[in-house]
């Protein structure tokens, strides 16, 4: 290795540090400022809440075990809905490519569909499944469905001519075209839409639960609001932006094995 | 001798919304077995449609066209259209893959090639790292994995670059020749038409017609298309055949 080279390496380093920490003062100064605003009533700590009083909620919460039933409600809705964000959306795009007529009959529709306000259809699901989890699973499912379906098609329906021509002049069907050309073309396609889709999944959830749930962050950051509780509501919006972050960062794992494969 | 492949006649369109395009009109010519034939003529006026309907890819919309006995044919194109999330061994694998018949004896075949066109360390690359001239040869294995007796070249060296160019056809030609294969070539580059082919069948542009049907009787072609190249017949050739893809009427008009 030349010195050049050791002194561009040392110098990267360097960066990345300088970034970390900066990263760090940002976030310490905010809560710094926070807090002291808080304690020297700049702002009133009941309608903003601070730093330590939502520790203190949290600690409180999570004493009882309440908050990790809310968490985990919140969780497991999130991540049913994500799966079958993408196992519908795989299938439907799917039928979709083999039939020509179906995409062309369907296209319309998923355009309506994709652009309505889909939290506009959330009361519907409530009358028509009642209260449970199952709404809630179905809100988060058609907040990222219809999206998911429309940008995976269109993937799917980018593949080189050339290379479907390829298979079937080595003998292959559609079937083998999609199989060895479709869907392995469409893998970093498939990994965006997840990571698109997690996060439109809990925006679906939350919204389930500020209507239709007795637990679950949604219903905390709601009931907070109607008692006044708002360092309860601002712990939980902490907790979901933990939670965004923290599904979103096992996504980005999932691409690095994917990436390491090929 | 019986002709091999024989086309009597056929033409064909493409059918788009916006209107027809005639791609080719009353063409007929024969390919005699081990023969390795070219089709020359302007882009873009047809010549590849010849192939995907020999390959049953488009069916002829009138005439015949008439194979003598068994005749399966391997497809080669413009790109090598390697799959690049896969090895090199699964590109070339992917024939016998698709027709289940990947057993010990195609795997033993496909090892011979790859041993033999110089590809064998080579295997468990992916695409991405190999030269364009060494995919273009993994392309042909992909090929001939299958073991067909007849080749349908899509212009296969074209989007490489000259000396590439040169070199890959070179070394096709001769494995062409040595696994004893009928070609069919289409080319828009003469002078590459006449360095690899036994006949030349020269087209107009759209709709293709035949222009002429020329024999090549070059001496040393099975030391391949470089020796070709050099010989004092090609440059005689090329000039008659230039003439008859330029007709002087039309180059002034």
């Amino acid at each position: 290795m030349s010195e050049q080279h050791k002194e561009y390496l040392i110098s990267l380093k360097k960066y990345h540090r300088k970034i970390k920490f900066f990263r760090f003062l940002v976030f310490a100064i905010f809560l710094i400022l926070w807090e002291t605003a808080a304690n020297l009533n700049w702002i009133d700590a009941f309608f903003f809440s601070s730093p330590s009083r939502i520790v203190g909620s949290v600690f409180s919460m999570g004493k009882t075990g309440e908050l990790f039933t809310h968490i985990g409600y919140t969780l497991a809705e999130t991540v049913l809905s994500f799966f079958f964000v993408m196992l519908l959306s795989v299938v439907c795009a799917s039928l979709l490519w083999f039939s020509k007529s179906m995409a062309a009959i369907f296209e319309p529709t998923l355009v309506i569909l994709n652009s309505l306000p889909k939290s506009a259809l959330a009361p519907l699901f409530i009358v028509w499944l009642g209260t449970g989890m199952k709404t809630i699973i179905v809100a988060g499912i058609s907040v990222a469905i219809f999206g998911s379906i429309i940008s995976l098609y269109t993937q799917f329906h980018q593949t080189n001519p050339e290379m479907e021509k390829l298979i079937l002049t080595l003998g292959g069907n559609k079937w083998d075209i999609y199989r060895r050309i479709v869907i392995p073309f469409s893998i970093p396609t498939l990994i965006n839409s997840m990571k698109v889709n997690i996060g439109l999944s809990l925006v679906g959830v939350v919204i389930g639960e500020f209507l239709a749930a007795r637990r679950g962050l949604g219903y905390l950051i709601i009931y907070g609001t109607q008692v006044f509780k708002l360092d309860m509501v601002i712990s939980s919006i902490i907790i979901l932006c933990i939670i965004a972050y923290g599904l979103y960062f096992g996504i980005q794992k999932l691409e690095k094995c994917v990436n390491m494969d090929v | 001798m019986e002709p091999y492949i024989s086309l009597q006649g056929v033409s064909f369109s493409y059918h788009r919304p916006d209107g027809e395009i005639e791609a080719l009109s009353d063409i007929s010519f024969t390919v005699s077995k081990g023969e390795f034939v070219s089709l020359v003529g302007p882009s873009g006026c047809g010549k590849s449609t010849i192939l995907s309907i020999l390959a049953g890819l488009n069916a002829a919309e009138a005439g015949t066209i008439t194979i003598n006995g068994d005749v399966s044919f391997g497809y080669m194109f413009q790109q090598d259209l390697l799959l690049p999330y896969n090895t090199i061994w699964k590109n070339i694998s992917l024939g016998p893959a698709i027709h289940k018949s990947l057993n010990s004896e195609t795997k033993k075949r496909l090892e011979e090639l790859l041993y033999k066109y110089g590809l064998s360390q080579f295997k468990d690359k992916f695409p991405g790292q190999l030269s364009g001239g060494m995919r273009q040869r993994a392309a042909l294995i992909r090929t001939l994995a299958l073991n067909p007796d007849t080749l349908l070249l899509d212009e296969p060296f074209s989007a490489l670059d000259y000396q590439t160019r040169l070199l890959v056809a070179d070394d096709i030609g001769k494995i062409i020749r040595q696994e004893n294969k009928t070609a069919i070539l289409v080319t828009h580059d003469l002078s590459e038409a006449i360095s690899l082919s036994d006949k030349i069948i020269v087209l107009s542009g759209r709709p293709s017609r035949v222009v002429k049907i020329m024999d090549i009787n070059i001496p040393c072609k099975e030391k391949g298309s470089l020796a070709v190249r050099k010989h004092p017949a090609f440059g005689e050739y090329f000039q008659i055949l230039w003439k008859e893809m330029n007709p002087p009427d039309e180059r002034t008009a």
